[in-house]
């Protein structure tokens, strides 16, 4: 009877051994060895490595899933640069401009040459009214002057 | 006798009554640089007399004192020219040559014309309309040619900025594009590449008149190029505008 009670009371010291427990564990949480970080500089790496695939995972199931939603939220913004409101205000000052330049003389402008030039100039900036109203406008002031050759043929009869 | 003394007498108080109204109708009703005004009073003159020696000093009074006034306005008018060019905001070397030449030229003009002002009073009758027929000779060889160039880079300086707008719009666009070449339309990249191409033609155009103010250049040439390149410029942007239509037909909406 007391040799089985020692027996017994030898069981509680009993225990695996500590290699073999710690690969168990190893192989339970699926944490390989030779991977574990000894160093500052590869646990750096290593939460790196995770953090890229997190990453690189979410990316792909946006794109998959989350992709033309997402999409149509950027369209208007990508196309800013073709905005047709815009294109028209700039194509429209060139449009302007390109009268204007059929508006030069030879000889230098006029009293009221200039006022036809600055008002075509004001519609420019301002992409609005017509040109050929501003020149309408200022015909009979052009009639009733005479310009500095005019004058200097009448004076030289 | 007497007859003709009473005749220069009352063609004296005339001639002095026409010198008294002359600050009414002989210019400020015109304007500055409008003188049909003033060439309606010596009509009038010339017309109620003939002969004497006092119509003939009014007339040449007139003349000059005309000859003075137009003189004046085309001084003025080449100093305000001169200022406009001297004003405007240049940056690029090529351009800054060409303002710097144009400004002394017409610089030039106004000397010679205030040379030409100190002659006036000097003059007879004969030599008054003489010195109106070269003068105008003078102006359409020499300074009508200067101030068209001059006009002409005025224009082509204002139109940097439409160049530069059309160059930040091309950018964004090439930015949007590269975007949708996830897309990879065939449409789309032919519409770019035709903006392109329109947009550096344009440039080509617009570069090209660093050459066209030189002093073998006339106005006319200035003007075509100026000209040529808005009208490609317009063009690039009827391009943008197709691009821009073809893009959204295939964007969902």
């Amino acid at each position: 009877m007391d040799k089985f009670l020692s027996i017994i009371q030898k069981l509680k010291y009993i225990e695996a051994e500590a290699d073999y427990t710690a690969r168990s564990r190893r192989f339970i949480l699926s944490i390989s060895a030779d991977r574990e970080p000894k160093n500052f500089w590869e646990l750096f790496l290593h939460t790196a490595q995770v953090g890229a695939a997190v990453a690189l995972t979410g990316l792909l199931i946006f794109l998959i899933l989350g992709g033309f939603s997402g999409w149509k939220s950027l369209s208007p913004l990508r196309l800013s640069s073709l905005d047709p409101a815009s294109l028209k205000a700039e194509a429209q000052a060139i449009d302007i401009q390109i009268r204007l330049t059929n508006l030069q003389y030879q000889e230098p402008l006029s009293a009221s040459e200039s006022t036809i030039k600055e008002a075509a100039i004001y519609q420019r900036n301002e992409a609005a009214e017509p040109l050929e109203q501003g020149n309408t406008d200022n015909e009979g002031d052009q009639e009733e002057s005479l310009g500095i050759d005019e004058v200097l043929l009448r004076l030289a009869e | 006798m007497s007859l003709r003394n009473t005749s220069a007498a009352v063609g004296g108080i005339v001639f002095l009554s026409f010198l008294a109204l002359a600050p009414a109708s002989f210019g400020e009703e015109t304007g500055a640089c409008n003188f049909r005004g003033d060439l309606e009073a010596l009509k009038a003159v010339k017309a109620k007399f003939s002969g004497s020696t006092e119509n003939l000093t009014a007339e040449l009074g007139m003349r000059k004192q005309l000859l003075a006034k137009v003189t004046d306005c085309a001084i003025e008018e080449t100093k305000q020219l001169k200022e406009k060019i001297s004003s405007l905001p240049v940056n690029e070397p090529s351009m800054l040559r060409i303002q710097a030449v144009l400004r002394e030229q017409l610089e030039e003009i106004v000397s010679r014309y205030e040379n030409q002002k100190s002659q006036i009073k000097n003059l007879g009758l004969q030599g008054a309309q003489n010195f109106s027929r070269d003068l105008r000779e003078w102006r359409v060889a020499n300074h009508k040619p200067l101030a068209g160039k001059a006009e002409n880079f005025i224009t082509w300086a204002e139109n940097q900025r439409f160049f530069q707008t059309a160059q930040a719009r091309l950018n964004q666009i090439r930015h949007t594009v590269r975007i949708l070449k996830l897309v990879d339309n065939e449409e789309i990249q032919e519409l770019y590449e035709r903006s392109l191409s329109q947009f550096e033609a344009a440039e080509r155009t617009n570069k090209s008149l660093e050459n066209a103010f030189g002093p073998s250049s006339s106005p006319e040439d200035s003007l075509a190029l100026i000209k040529s390149s808005l009208e490609a410029l317009a063009e690039t942007y009827q391009g943008f505008s197709n691009l821009g239509d073809a893009v959204r037909k295939i964007l969902p909406h």
